[in-house]
């Protein structure tokens, strides 16, 4: 279906999936891990934006809450590779407890909340039950703390230094760090799925913009292809004009050497994070400005599934590949009614004929 | 070549084979012992749990053998549990005409057309042969991506699969007259099938039984796989594809064998999902199964049979007894998967092998020693790692 | 490399322990709620216990919770006024709620359990029509009543003589929709957007059945899948393309506010937008925002001062009062099957069978039960016919009376 309108609806869609892909392609290019809680990096940036309205009473600018959105899946993706990757790189008592210590802030969290969140979106049950149920729940990072405790008397018997860790650990880890965002976001907001409340949403959003062309474009549509070309644009000349992007192509092309060369590998990976996650977060609200709401636990599980897949299909560890593949799938998606299928058909075709994906540089078959 | 001296795969220690003839004997006597026979929460949880072993069985050949990341598995069952149910509601009515839409009632006077007993044998057998098909089929495009493109690419087959099965009559071809679209295939009593005169529902001892038998058959076929120089091909692929290539393994054949062994047991235990619950469609069976099928090996230990079997179990008991009332403690259901979360990144972190690892000589084997235990053989032979002479 | 030796074992017998720990566990809840049974076995249980089944949580968590919040009511009402009689013995009565998500392989599950636990004697439930169809055989494999206060699929009473409804089904409501769609609102071509799933499929297909019996154009019918399908501008797209003078929505709330939103915020659209009794929901409101004004929703029976007697206008007070919110339509009936189900099993007593016999033989006006929602018997099946289809619409966020059919 090639109409003007499915072709709107599929630049937005692709200026928003290339927005989420940089984000995997990034830390994919430094540390070679696909990191699968990125699409809930995503969704916690819609969450976000909907607590910074929230806060300011209905009063807020969905706009401006983007900023506290940003900044929060910033700390949020940081804190990801604080909690799960650091460790796996390195082992060190620092990294270690430092991940304890996160670990620990997010269960005390979630129970605060639980304790004193508003009584509409709440797990059902009897009030003695919940009580008890969290504090088994809270019980967990205990557990870990003994655990990690536990190690450092050797009863675990794992050794301090660098390690070459599976990548396969690696990713697994990944898909647990996504299922407890996404379990944390389904426990502080409820199952069902929210939506910005209209006061916060600028009139213009909705509002068609007189650009002379024969197909409507409105001014949510036309905000996110600008956005998206502006932050792709503050991407590149980041990478390639300041220093941290100097020192984010050394880790991509060889860590070890960058850090001899005095690059502080694990701040240019966390900086990383920071980066990627900020970019998803605009994504988040962007898209459920979009969609008219939708802003739920599981929101990030699709979108996240398919911005990575443009990353694979534009060649992973390429930024411009990232933007390219997005805005690949987001026109597969958008011409074919929404189907998520056709975009992994298109993406597997491109993986059979170019293993490394579009702009993916040829390499050693050892990965 | 490989060596063909006496592998250093998996041995049983005496403690584990007592330890697993007291679950096989706990698990068969539990019906029995338990007051309300084969019908309650205990027998219903053992079930599921033995279905999500057998899957979890055949996961691990992929993931822990071969050491490739499938994440894609649910196709399989999805599959397995499809094809059993369109096959079982296949009727004939007397005049020969066969009635096989599911999306149809079938006519006043039909009669099943696979409803003589011991029928089910055959259904469980094609469902594993059509997923062990799809195995090798979805195997060929995958063959030359590893790693994370792998796992990505079983993804998108996965969700293909899914959205190809809800094909109604306005797409080219009418998949929902087979898979039953989104209401799924529903048995009633009529489909159900008989084995040794009586039907395969989830409360007959028959069903509770095929069920136990059929673990206990995977878990020695898989035993056996990896114990044979087939097996140590596998291992030789996981630890380096092109060390085993030079080393003259036909990679690729491999593979595709593996993702054949893998699908059959996916396919069976897609089969008997169907049987048990009775009611299957696509809608329930999307990605998140295999992360959970997942989840279970990788806590159990990738590579190691009795592992990936206690993993498995262990995550679906413990979902299920959260469920329950313990004493009057009940945890939040949501919060089931935040502890399967925890449980990942904290073995990931602090035992990578897993609880239960593969053992060479009584020894656990970690996927870090694994390379250099591997490197013992009679050409070369490494001093054993400082770690281990302390 | 002795010690990681010595390690191995000591973990096995860790989980030995474990295992045998948590066997022990389990092995003892069904032994206490025999004891329990058993003590008392002359005079059998002090306690009537009734399962209430439906989507706690989950994309449908606000049927879930009205349900819930109607059970309690009744519980509490029942209790408080001393109980049951059944056989010449004031019981009190137990709500005990499960959660099947809105998930086909949930509501199994749920099933087996419930159905397996010889305390419970009756269950209220399932909503969602998937949910209902999922669970049917188990419950009447084992036979204990399966009473649904929300699902409307044709299929979910057909063949199984324990399964209930005190609602209409879709084929009705389908029918009804399409109806009005020609007669009241005069329209001619009308696009379909359906959930695909067994609720939205089904009520789909009578609608665009009797819709073309009326001489209407289904210009467009577009499936989307709940919980998957989040843009949904390029369907909405596809009925204005069309030249839709009316959506019917064969759906749930949450989908339906957000095409809603897309039609009239995004596309301007101004036509009519109608959703099927899945949309009749408090949050389809606060989710669609302004652009719900005017919108129509089918559903068996309003909450609202103009509708139902002064059982209807009691209930709507203390469900205030208890649970702080304002009760809907799920609640209402949700009320009525409770206590239609405590009002058999006072005439039955506690036998299964017997309830489902007492349930069965409300076969019309005169042996049906009043409640709030209006009378409510059975045909043969255990459908239910004598609820008509009404028709709401939303006036200054809240939904009121529309003009009705006949």
């Amino acid at each position: 279906m090639f109409t003007a309108e499915n072709l709107v609806n599929a630049l937005s869609l692709g200026a928003l999936y290339a927005l989420i892909a940089v984000g995997y392609t990034m830390v994919y290019g430094i540390i070679k891990l696909i990191n699968f809680a990125h699409g809930e990096i995503y969704m916690l940036g819609a969450f976000g934006a909907l607590l910074a309205v929230d806060l300011g009473h209905g009063s807020a600018n969905v706009l401006l809450a983007v900023v506290p959105a940003m900044l929060l899946c910033a700390a949020v993706g940081m804190s990801v590779d604080w909690t799960a990757y650091l460790p796996l790189r390195r082992r060190l008592p620092r990294a270690d407890a430092l991940s304890i210590a996160l670990l620990a802030l997010l269960g005390v969290g979630a129970i605060f909340y639980k304790l004193t969140g508003d009584s509409t979106h709440r797990w059902h049950a009897p009030a003695a039950h919940t009580a008890i149920g969290w504090s088994v729940l809270a019980l967990v990072p205990v557990v870990i703390l003994a655990l990690a405790l536990g190690e450092k008397a050797g009863l675990l018997g794992r050794s301090l230094g660098r390690v070459h860790s599976e990548r396969l650990n690696a990713l697994i880890t990944a898909i647990g760090m996504s299922l407890i965002l996404q379990t944390l976001a389904q426990l502080v907001w409820g199952a069902e799925p929210r939506a910005f409340p209209e006061a916060a949403l600028p009139e213009f959003l909705s509002a068609p913009v007189p650009l002379g062309l024969p197909v409507t474009v409105l001014g949510k549509e036309l905000l996110i292809w600008v956005t998206a070309l502006a932050m792709m644009l503050g991407l590149h000349l980041l990478v390639s004009r300041t220093r941290m992007g100097m020192a984010m192509r050394a880790c991509a092309m060889d860590q070890e050497t960058a850090a001899l060369m005095g690059v502080s590998v694990d701040r240019v990976i966390a900086f990383t994070f920071a980066l990627g996650s900020a970019m998803a977060a605009v994504a988040g609200v962007l898209y459920a400005v979009k969609v008219g709401g939708g802003i739920s636990y599981r929101m990030g599980y699709y979108p996240g599934l398919l911005a990575f897949a443009a990353a694979v299909l534009g060649g992973i560890g390429n930024i411009r590949g990232a933007t390219l593949g997005g805005v690949l799938i987001g026109m597969v998606q958008g011409f074919t009614g929404g189907t998520f299928s056709a975009a992994f058909l298109v993406m597997i075709l491109v993986l059979l004929v170019l293993p490394r994906g579009l702009l993916g540089e040829p390499q050693a078959s050892r990965a | 070549m490989i060596p063909p001296r006496r592998p250093r795969t998996e041995y049983a220690s005496l403690l584990d084979l007592l330890l697993g003839a007291a679950a096989l004997l706990a698990v068969v006597l539990l019906p029995l012992l338990h007051g309300g026979g084969f019908r309650g929460t205990l027998p219903n949880v053992t079930l599921y749990v033995c279905i999500y072993v057998i899957l979890g069985l055949g996961l691990n050949v992929v993931v822990g053998f071969t050491g490739l990341l499938d994440l894609g598995y649910v196709a399989f069952l999805a599959t397995g549990a499809l094809l059993t149910g369109f096959l079982l509601r296949m009727t004939t009515t007397p005049d020969g005409v066969l009635h096989w839409r599911v999306t149809e009632p079938p006519p006043a006077d039909a009669s099943p057309l696979l409803g003589f007993d011991g029928s089910y044998l055959l259904v469980l057998l094609a469902s594993g042969i059509a997923c062990a098909l799809l195995g090798v089929l979805r195997g060929i495009p995958t063959l030359r991506v590893r790693g994370d493109y792998y796992a990505i690419m079983t993804l998108g087959f996965a969700e293909i699969l899914f959205e190809t099965a809800l094909w109604d009559r306005s797409y080219p071809v009418d998949m929902e007259s087979v898979t039953g679209g989104t209401f799924g295939v529903k048995l009633s009593s009529l489909h159900v099938p008989r084995l040794f005169g009586r039907q395969l529902f989830y409360d007959e001892p028959v069903f509770y039984y095929l069920v136990v038998g059929v673990v206990v058959a995977t878990f020695v076929a898989v035993h056996h796989v990896n114990r044979s120089r087939f097996g140590r091909a596998l291992a030789s692929i996981r630890l380096d594809e092109t060390a085993a290539r030079a080393c003259g393994v036909d990679v690729a054949r491999h593979k595709l064998a593996a993702f054949a062994i893998s699908g059959f047991v996916g396919g069976v235990g897609g089969s008997l999902y169907a049987l048990n619950y009775g009611t299957v469609a696509a809608k329930g069976l999307d990605v998140w199964q295999s992360v959970l099928i997942l989840c279970g090996v990788v806590l159990g230990g990738m590579g190691s049979i009795r592992g990936a079997a206690f993993g498995v179990g262990a995550l679906m008991a413990l979902g299920e007894l959260l469920r329950e009332d313990l004493g009057g403690v009940s945890v939040p259901p949501e919060a089931r998967f935040l502890i399967y979360g925890l449980l990942l990144i904290v073995v990931m972190r602090f035992r990578p092998q897993g609880l239960l690892p593969p053992v060479r000589h009584g020894r656990p084997v970690t996927w870090e020693r694994d390379a250099l235990l591997a490197a013992e053989t009679p050409l070369c032979s490494l001093p054993a790692p400082a770690e281990e002479r302390a | 490399m002795r010690r990681s030796k010595a390690r191995h074992p000591k973990l096995l017998v860790a989980f030995v322990l474990l295992a045998a720990g948590l066997a022990a566990c389990d092995g003892k809840s069904p032994g206490a709620g025999g004891a329990g049974g058993d003590g008392s076995a002359e005079q059998g249980p002090d306690v009537v216990r009734i399962a209430v089944c439906g989507p706690m949580t989950g994309s449908a968590a606000a049927f879930g919770e009205m349900i819930k919040n109607a059970a309690k009511l009744k519980e509490r009402e029942v209790n408080d006024a001393g109980g049951i009689t059944v056989g010449g013995r004031k019981l009190r009565v137990e709500a005990v709620v499960f959660d099947d998500k809105g998930d086909t392989t949930e509501a199994a599950n749920v099933a087996r359990k419930v159905s397996s636990d010889d305390s419970l004697r009756l269950v209220i439930g399932h909503f969602n029509s998937t949910c209902s169809l999922a669970a049917k055989d188990a419950y009447n494999r084992v036979g204990i009543v399966e009473f649904s206060p929300g699902s409307t699929n044709v299929d979910v009473c057909r063949g199984g003589p324990f399964t209930f409804r005190n609602l209409y089904r879709d084929d009705f409501q389908g029918q009804q929709i399409a109806t009005y769609h020609a007669r009241i609102l005069k329209l001619t071509r009308i696009a379909v957007l359906y959930d695909n799933d067994d609720y939205g499929k089904g009520l789909m297909q009578s609608f665009t059945q009797q819709a073309t019996k009326d001489g209407l154009r289904i210009v467009a019918s577009v499936p989307y899948l709940r919980e998957r399908t989040q843009d949904f501008k390029p369907l909405v797209q596809q009925a204005k393309d069309a030249g839709a003078e009316g959506i019917f929505v064969a759906g749930l709330y949450n989908e339906a506010a957000l095409i809603t939103k897309t039609a009239r915020n995004d596309l301007q659209m101004t036509c009519s937008i109608f959703g099927g009794d899945g949309v009749m929901s408090p949050t389809y409101i606060t989710n669609a925002g302004k652009a719900a004004e005017g919108a129509r929703v089918a559903t068996p029976f309003l909450v609202h001062e103009g509708s139902g007697g002064p059982e209807a206008k009691a209930f709507v007070e203390s469900f205030k009062a208890m649970h702080k919110k304002e009760p809907d339509t799920w609640a209402a009936l949700t009320y009525d099957a409770f206590g239609m189900a405590l009002a058999a099993i006072e005439k039955a007593g506690l036998d299964r069978q017997a309830i489902r016999d007492q349930l069965a033989s409300a076969r019309d006006e005169a042996s049906g039960y009043r409640g709030v929602t209006g009378v409510t018997y059975f045909d043969a099946e255990g459908d239910c016919y004598s609820k008509p289809v009404f028709v709401a619409i939303v006036k200054d966020g809240a939904f009121v009376p529309a003009e009705q059919l006949q």
